[in-house]
């Protein structure tokens, strides 16, 4: 049988300090699939994707990419591997042009091919990217921001995106814009991808399968369809 | 009023020197977080290794001033793989480390005092012309101090620029967990770091050699005026650390002009002052 899963998370535990914050977790992503996980302020969310990027280490457990171990390997294994990571907060670089962001994305790339035609992709999905190229990152608003940071991991070419919060602290308007990119994203260049969330209405009807934490442990593993009711949802939080 | 131009030309080459100084130890710190106080000794080391190389192996000056750049840089880098990236990879809180910088300085201090003796090394051997500017002698030491920070501060800045490890210090510099995040190999290019900003302040040495001699002691005025002309130009800034330098030594060697030279280094301190208050991150940012 071929395994559908290109991340597998099984049993991880992960601890700040002496105080374990992420306990005993397991999931799978899978393949070209959106996987949203949800939880409230402090379950552990961001430690648990940090921790799988190979950020923060994992106290127990493994993790598999493509049906291999990859437990506290390093981020620069992982983004060699197809495996990128845009984190919580402005994930760009601030005192450096947006074209300089998006070449840092291309550290481990040595094709100018695929470097040309990633640029071409993520200025098609962000023209606003092409426009500001020679500004400094810092004095964008943060929408831009966000779509900088995502558009310097799909220089990378991954296979699989995790991005922690990408909607937070934005507008409204562009909350969805970057769900729908997202899931765009996913669609044209056949990722497989993690949101970690808070904004349950824009990203839910866009996931296939969702996770959610309490205090550092799975309380939910399943389909969006019945979190649809806020009070089954409310169950979980 | 002729006092007025050797002042000005002293101030310069000693603001020069300074600068480098301050480049190569700024550089540590904005990259790596370290604030590397035996950034001192360690500059002292290649001064005693081209003495060592021009005196007992009879090698020609600049030679021997390559072989103080290496050993210096090499040092740096050791002092960054066997202490400080321990610190580092267990997130120690700066305090801890800057005590560890202060424990290595003492130590290197020490063994260049048990390896060479305390007195003071010199080299007479190098030759070098007098000219005048003006009414004012310089010697050609200083003219190659001068120089040194013209070649090596376009070269850094066209390394930062057009290199690939110049592109991903500037990233580290400005956001070390994205650095990480995109997959820059922070401790690789950390070492780099350690051996430029040491091999940088090698040459420095290697000039003041020739200029005052060496003693062992003589890492800890330098690493404390590097840190407080990369402080007053702008910690990690290029055009900061020139700025920087160049202020220092001019306010230090004009300021003799009026007041006795007892006030140099509280001349120093008080220019940091002023800066500082008036511009707290001081007075560039970024390179
Ligand atoms: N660097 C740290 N040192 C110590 N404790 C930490 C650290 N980072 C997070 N924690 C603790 O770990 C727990 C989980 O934090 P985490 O940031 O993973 O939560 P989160 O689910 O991402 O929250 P949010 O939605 O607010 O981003 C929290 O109780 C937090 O206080
Ligand atoms: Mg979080």
């Amino acid at each position: 049988m071929i395994n559908n899963a290109i991340l597998k998370v099984l049993d991880v535990s992960v601890d700040h300090g002496n105080r374990r914050v992420v306990d005993s977790i397991s999931f799978d992503v899978l393949r070209n699939k959106i996987l949203l996980v949800l939880g409230h302020n402090g379950a552990g969310k961001t430690t648990l994707v940090r921790s799988i990027f190979g950020l923060h280490p994992i106290a127990a457990g493994e993790v598999q990419y493509n049906d291999k171990p990859i437990t506290n390997r390093s981020t620069e294994e992982n983004v060699k591997n197809g495996f990128s990571f845009v984190p919580q907060g402005h994930g760009v670089f601030r005192s450096l042009t947006v074209e300089e962001n998006l070449m840092l994305g291309t550290t481990h790339v040595s094709e100018q091919k695929k470097i040309r035609e990633r640029l071409e992709t993520v200025r098609e999905l962000f023209p606003i990217l092409s426009e500001r190229r020679a500004q400094k990152a810092g004095t964008m608003s943060g929408g831009q921001q966000q779509m900088l940071a995502i558009g310097i991991a799909l220089m990378q070419g991954p296979d699989l995106l995790v991005l922690d919060e990408p909607t937070i602290g934005l507008a409204p308007r562009l909350v969805n814009q970057v769900v729908e990119s997202v899931v765009k994203i996913k669609e044209t260049l056949g990722l497989s991808v993690v949101i970690v969330e808070q904004n349950i209405q824009a990203s839910l009807p866009v996931a296939d399968g969702v996770v959610i934490l309490k205090t550092g442990r799975k309380v939910y593993d399943g389909a969006p369809a019945p979190l649809a009711d806020h009070n089954k949802l409310m169950e979980y939080f | 009023m002729e006092l007025l131009l050797p002042l000005f030309l002293n101030g310069v080459v000693n603001g020069a020197h300074y600068a480098l100084l301050a480049m190569g130890f700024g550089m540590i710190f904005a990259t790596t977080g370290v604030v590397h106080f035996a950034y001192g000794p360690v500059y002292a080391v290649a001064a005693y290794l081209t003495w060592w190389s021009v005196t007992v192996l009879s090698l020609p000056f600049l030679v021997a001033m390559g072989v103080g750049i290496v050993g210096c840089a090499v040092v740096g880098m050791a002092s960054y793989v066997l202490l400080y990236r321990w610190f580092l990879r267990n997130d120690s809180p700066p305090f801890i480390i800057l005590v560890v910088s202060l424990g290595l300085l003492m130590l290197i201090t020490n063994l260049i005092g048990v390896a060479f003796g305390t007195n003071a090394k010199t080299v007479n051997d190098v030759t070098y012309g007098f000219y005048f500017i003006g009414s004012a002698v310089v010697t050609g030491v200083q003219l190659w101090q001068v120089l040194a920070l013209v070649v090596v501060g376009l070269g850094l800045a066209a390394f930062m620029k057009w290199t690939a490890y110049g592109s991903y210090i500037r990233a580290m510099q400005d956001n070390m967990l994205m650095a990480k995040i995109v997959g820059i190999n922070t401790e690789r290019v950390s070492l780099v770091v350690f051996g430029i900003g040491s091999g940088i302040s090698g040459i420095a040495a290697s000039l003041i050699l020739v200029k005052e001699g060496a003693l062992p002691h003589m890492g800890f005025l330098a690493v404390f005026y590097a840190f407080l002309a990369a402080v007053v130009g702008g910690l990690g800034s290029l055009p900061g650390a020139v700025a920087g330098g160049l202020i220092l030594g001019l306010v230090e060697s004009l300021g003799v002009w009026r007041v006795s030279s007892d006030w140099q280094t509280t001349i120093a301190f008080g220019v940091l002052f002023i800066v500082l208050i008036w511009r707290p991150t001081g007075l560039w940012k970024g390179y």
